[in-house]
């Protein structure tokens, strides 16, 4: 299982272990503040590290980033 | 006052039949107060009277534990008994054990306050707070028997109290060692007072005591990667409350119990249907605008087409992830999980708020 | 800054000739205050009733409590940049009425009808077990009943309400200006000892930036984004913390009379100088969206502590979510690795029995908290004898997509459903123990 959420601290205390930081909480798949083309890259983005995470041996909660920059927090 | 008529329960050991050699002897009972039993009768002062006490071997009991158990129940009904008392066990192992599951299967069968006796570090302890009987308590004894005269008055003074039916306070005040229950309750100083009086004392260098407890979570056990994507069936679970419209299903803004699975079959993009979206803890336009937000459908598709995975389970699992009961939040999970097994689901993509 | 707070003590409210106060008896010309409310348009009516303590009385459809204070020398007014000109308040002398509140009850046509941004509203028993969670079990209540017009948007909407309750607070308080009292307290950050340990107060203070009113407002401005900001305490005495009058309940968005009675800010300013050296007030808004802001929050708060020499620091949030728990539990982890110690005041989960964890999130540092009480375990309301509040009470919706109760039968319920259930600021003596 692959946890996409935006809150990775708190999931790895909860001992997720493949966690993908997502954007953000009103929007953890995406960002509406992008122009359509890039909300769409960014979503399969989230989409393909979660991919890479499943495929990815670990050893307990780890946090796997995708190519995100924050317009704010 | 009416006399409370109550069990006692002892080891081979207590009840004078033999040291570890008798560890074998089966139950049995006699009409009177035995061992350890008869101190703690004086003890109550008259609040109680032992009817009946009960004794088994340590190995025994832990070779035929529901045939001891069964036993004994059937006596302590025979009897009519009020209350059941085990031990001391002290540090025993065995014991310990056999006298904290003696008075967990008492007190939920006959609805009767059970008592016993061990050290804070007996094994049995854990159980007791695994188990977490409001009826059972465990009185903190000494490691070693040399402890019984004061390990007897205490469960002796803490029995009368019950036996009358007394109203039973924390654990820190009453003596006993905490189940485990966080009940709201009501003290002398406020939540400010108390705060500034913890600081200045840490500040000080002082011993002060926290009034929560730091807890660390249970490790999940780590899945093995997925092999072999390409023939990978994978499946999208949701917390962010993404729901058939008009919310037919009955889901609440908060403390959910419930999950449901949605049909996403040969939908290329969320928007293809209607959604509502019922979720408490966050502001939902932006998912109630876009639902590949909180469901990234129309991302997973395109990635699909590309063949980087065998397929997308043709439904979403659903549940408002909102100030739920871990214990419900957990049940649910189970479920989903027995239901994703029996359709050949390979691997998950959960998204949370 | 020093500020002298006159306390002129209510014992009994009645609507009776001229809006007085005389002897701990406020009277109340309810024609006149009913045409206060109204001189804002976009209020259709407005109705008045009393509540007691004792009463087996229960008020519904609460938004917003106030307490009548009335600022008679020192710069500004109470209640700064919504009532009067934007102007640093927290000196001079301020008269309060004590034991008394303006209670509004409200009903608008919403156009935010689910998640965190829609109003909600709050309930309070004046008697029984839900009674002593809250202050207001203990006030006598004038409950301030509006109807506002069709077609007002929600900002609107907090803004009409607002602005009638405040001036009916202030029209109350107008009664004791040319009153005498030698009840006063003297609120001031003096030279103490400086062998006294110094200490910084971090409220953490849940806002959603956007949402039409954030939830918080600072000197009238909606606290949106912003990063941790310095306040004299004395400013939370005079007004310049008020809440979003569109919803009460839920514990979410302490009301404003709480935010001007703040039993941490008032505590600490009653140790200054005997047993602690109080350094002010670190305002934290809290609720980051995503990890990387909630770690830049901890950082600027605790160095904040740090560049003001703290030794120690109390810390609290306020709502019940989870996501704002870990921005204030990373700045009680960021202030113990800078020397700051902490104490962390908050009130638990624990599951309906007190048996699961009581916190969601926890870092090592974390050595010294405080429990207020269990946000989980339930609350029993038996039936009224009095039902109080705005339009038909028959049915009454609390958060807007969960069940309606009825006010007029007995039910069980959370804490939340109460008008400031929740003890985020240690005001009263509830806490959990361990049985």
């Amino acid at each position: 299982m692959a946890h996409i959420t935006p809150m990775a601290t708190l999931a790895k205390q909860m001992k997720s272990n493949r966690i993908v930081t997502g954007t953000k909480i009103p929007h953890p798949c995406g960002d509406p503040n992008l122009p359509i083309e890039a909300d769409n890259t960014l979503r399969r983005e989230i989409v393909k590290t979660a991919l890479k995470a499943l495929q990815t041996g670990v050893s307990g909660p780890t946090v796997f980033v995708p190519d995100i920059s924050y317009t704010s927090g | 006052m009416a006399l409370r008529r109550i069990m006692y329960y002892v080891n081979q050991f207590f009840g004078g039949i033999g040291g570890e050699d008798k560890a074998d002897v089966p139950v049995t009972f006699r009409e009177e107060a035995v061992g350890p039993a008869k101190r703690f009768q004086e003890l109550c002062q008259g609040s109680l009277e032992v009817a009946v006490t009960a004794c088994c071997g340590d190995n025994y009991f832990a070779e035929h534990e529901s045939d001891a158990l069964a036993s004994i129940l059937e006596v302590a009904r025979k009897y009519g008994v009020s209350m059941l008392v085990a031990g001391p066990a002290f540090g025993a192992g065995r014991y310990g054990f056999a006298c904290v599951e003696i008075c967990h299967f008492l007190n939920i069968s006959l609805n009767i306050p059970c008592i016993s006796g061990m050290s804070v570090e007996s094994p049995g302890v854990e159980l007791y707070r695994q188990y977490k009987d409001k009826g059972v308590f465990l009185i903190p004894t000494s490691e070693a028997v040399s402890g019984m005269g004061e390990a007897l008055s205490k469960m002796a003074r803490f029995a009368s109290k019950v036996v009358k039916g007394e109203a039973i306070g924390p654990a820190t005040k009453e003596g006993y060692i905490p189940r485990g229950f966080r009940l709201d309750a009501v003290v002398d100083k406020t939540g400010v007072e108390r705060a500034v009086d913890i600081l200045l004392d840490k500040l000080a260098g002082r011993t002060f005591a926290t009034e929560i407890p730091i807890e660390t979570l249970e490790e999940i056990p780590v899945a093995p990667p997925i092999a072999n994507l390409k023939d990978a069936c994978l499946a999208l679970v949701s917390t962010a409350g993404v729901v058939a419209p008009g919310n037919p299903d009955g889901f609440k803004t908060f403390g959910n119990t419930q999950w449901r699975k949605y049909s996403i079959d040969k939908m290329n993009s969320m928007k293809d249907a209607r959604w509502d979206v019922w979720h408490g803890g966050y502001n939902t336009i932006f998912v109630h605008e876009n639902p590949n937000y909180g469901v990234p459908l129309d991302g997973c598709r395109e990635i699909e087409k590309e063949k980087a995975f065998g397929k997308l389970h043709p439904f979403f699992y659903s549940t408002p992830g909102n100030m739920a009961l871990i214990s419900a939040m957990q049940a649910v999970g189970k479920e989903i999980l027995g239901d994703m097994k029996a359709e050949g689901i390979d691997g998950v993509l959960l998204v949370s708020t | 800054m020093r500020l002298e707070l006159a306390n002129f003590p209510v014992k009994d409210v009645r609507f009776d000739g001229r809006t007085n106060y005389h002897g701990g008896v406020l009277e109340i010309n309810r024609e006149e205050l009913v045409a206060l409310a109204l001189e804002d348009g976009r209020v259709v009516s407005a109705k008045f009733d009393v509540a007691f303590p004792g009463e087996q009385t229960r008020i519904v459809r609460i938004r917003d409590v106030v307490e009548p204070r009335l600022k008679l020398s020192g710069a500004g007014c109470v209640f700064p940049g919504i009532l009067g000109p934007v102007e640093t308040v927290g000196q001079g002398r301020t008269n309060r009425l004590s034991g008394v509140t303006v209670m509004t009850s409200a009903e608008y046509k919403r156009t935010i009808l689910e998640g965190t941004a829609a109003g909600r509203t709050g309930l309070v028993d004046m008697w029984g077990p839900a009674a002593q969670l809250t202050p207001f079990g203990s006030t006598i209540n004038i409950v301030l009943m509006l109807e506002l017009r069709d077609g007002v948007s929600e900002l609107e909407a907090h803004a009409a309400i607002q602005s009638a309750e405040l001036r009916v607070a202030q029209r109350l308080a107008e009664t004791t200006r040319e009153k005498a009292t030698d009840d006063m307290e003297v609120f001031e950050l003096f030279e103490t000892d400086p062998s006294l340990p110094r200490v910084v107060y971090i409220l953490g203070c849940r806002t959603a930036w956007h949402e039409p009113h954030s939830g918080v407002a600072f000197y009238g401005l909606p606290i949106r984004e912003s990063l941790p900001t310095l306040v004299h305490p004395n400013e939370f005495l005079d007004g310049a913390l008020t809440s979003d009058a569109r919803r009460g309940g839920k514990g979410t968005f302490p009301c404003t009379w709480l935010w001007m009675n703040h039993p941490i800010v008032l505590g600490l300013l009653r140790e200054h100088g005997k047993r602690l050296n109080f350094l002010g007030v670190i305002l934290q808004r809290t609720r980051f969206e995503s990890d990387f802001g909630k770690q830049v929050t901890a950082a600027c708060a605790s160095q904040m502590a740090r560049l003001l020499k703290a030794d120690g620091a109390v810390i609290t949030r306020t709502g019940p979510s989870g996501n704002n728990f870990i921005d204030v539990m990373l700045t009680v982890q960021a202030c113990e690795r800078k020397g700051v110690r902490t104490v962390f005041l908050t009130p638990e989960w624990g599951g309906r029995e007190g048996t699961e964890l009581p916190l969601i999130f926890y870092v090592p540092e974390a050595t010294a908290m405080v429990t207020t009480g269990s946000l989980d375990q339930m609350v029993t309301f038996p039936a009224p004898s009095k039902v109080i509040g705005v339009g038909d009470t028959q049915l009454v919706e609390l958060t807007a997509g969960d069940p309606s109760i009825s006010p007029s039968t007995s039910f069980v319920g959370d804490k939340g459903f109460v008008q400031d259930g929740i003890d985020w600021w240690g005001g009263t003596k509830n806490t959990c123990r361990v049985y």
